[in-house]
C-alpha cells in the first residue's frame, strides 16, 4: 500500500494513520529536516515549490515501484512545501516490511529516486542576515 | 501547397525556468504531429540559456516516453533539475 501527500503545513511528529500488518516485522521512519546553512550561507528556512498533481503522481509511481522491488508491506510519505523553518521537517516517509533489510533498502531506493525525478524544488531561502 | 495544421499547448515554467522565461506558463503552437523531442527543441529556442540547460519536459503530468507525440490541448512542464526530499 502507498499512501502521499504535499502539504503547506508542518508535519514534524507525523502520525501515518495506517494499521500495522501482524506480518511485518519492521517499521522504518525518516524524517528529512532542513539544515541551518545552504550554499555556504546561513539560514533561517527554506522554500520550496512543487507540481501539484505531478509531485504526487511521482511520489505514488516511486513508492509502487520500491514495494514491487523489496517486497516491502507498504510505503507512506508526506512532504512539505512553501517555508519550512531551519529544524523542522520537510519529508516524512515510513516503511513497513516482514524483515528490516528490506525497509532499509527500500527507503533509501525512495529517497534517491525522489531526488531524481519528483518535481519539487527548494526556490529559495531566508538569511539569518547576519 | 498547404501549411501544415498547428496545435496549441500549455507549458508550465517551474524554479529556474520560471525566472528565466518570467512567465508561470505559457500556449505554444507547434505542428501537428510533433514528437516530444520537438517540442523540447522549440522550448529550448525560448531563450539563449535554455539552450544549454538541463531540463526534462513532462507531459500531462508524467515524464513520457521517447518519441510520444504532443496532441492538441496537452499540458507540458518544464521540469529544471530537482531538489526536494
Amino acid at each position: 500500500m502507498v499512501s502521499v501527500a504535499i502539504t503547506e503545513d508542518r508535519i514534524d511528529d507525523w502520525i501515518f494513520d495506517v494499521p500495522r500488518n501482524p506480518d511485518a516485522g519492521a517499521e522504518l521512519l525518516f524524517t528529512g529536516l532542513v539544515r541551518d546553512s545552504e550554499k555556504g550561507e546561513h539560514i533561517r528556512a527554506l522554500v520550496y515549490e512543487h507540481y501539484a498533481g505531478m509531485a504526487e503522481k511521482e511520489l505514488e509511481r516511486i513508492g509502487r515501484e520500491v514495494i514491487g522491488r523489496f517486497g516491502i508491506h507498504g510505503l507512506h510519505c508526506i512532504h512539505r512545501v512553501g517555508s519550512i523553518p531551519v529544524g523542522e521537517a520537510a519529508i516524512v516517509v515510513l516503511v513497513r516490511s516482514k524483515h528490516r533489510d528490506a525497509a532499509f533498502k527500500a527507503m533509501s531506493r525512495f529517497m534517491d529516486e525522489l531526488k531524481k525525478t519528483v518535481p519539487v524544488w527548494k526556490i529559495g531561502f531566508e538569511s539569518t542576515g547576519g | 501547397m498547404s501549411r501544415r495544421k498547428t496545435i496549441t499547448v500549455t507549458v508550465k515554467c517551474f524554479s529556474s525556468a520560471r525566472e528565466l522565461l518570467a512567465r508561470d506558463e505559457f500556449q505554444m503552437d507547434i505542428p501537428e504531429g510533433s514528437t516530444i523531442e520537438v517540442v523540447e527543441q522549440e522550448v529550448r529556442k525560448l531563450s539563449s540559456q535554455l539552450t544549454n540547460m538541463p531540463f526534462m519536459l513532462a507531459l500531462n503530468m508524467e515524464y513520457p516516453a521517447e518519441g510520444t507525440l504532443v496532441k492538441e490541448g496537452d499540458e507540458l512542464a518544464i521540469i529544471p533539475p530537482v531538489s526536494g526530499g
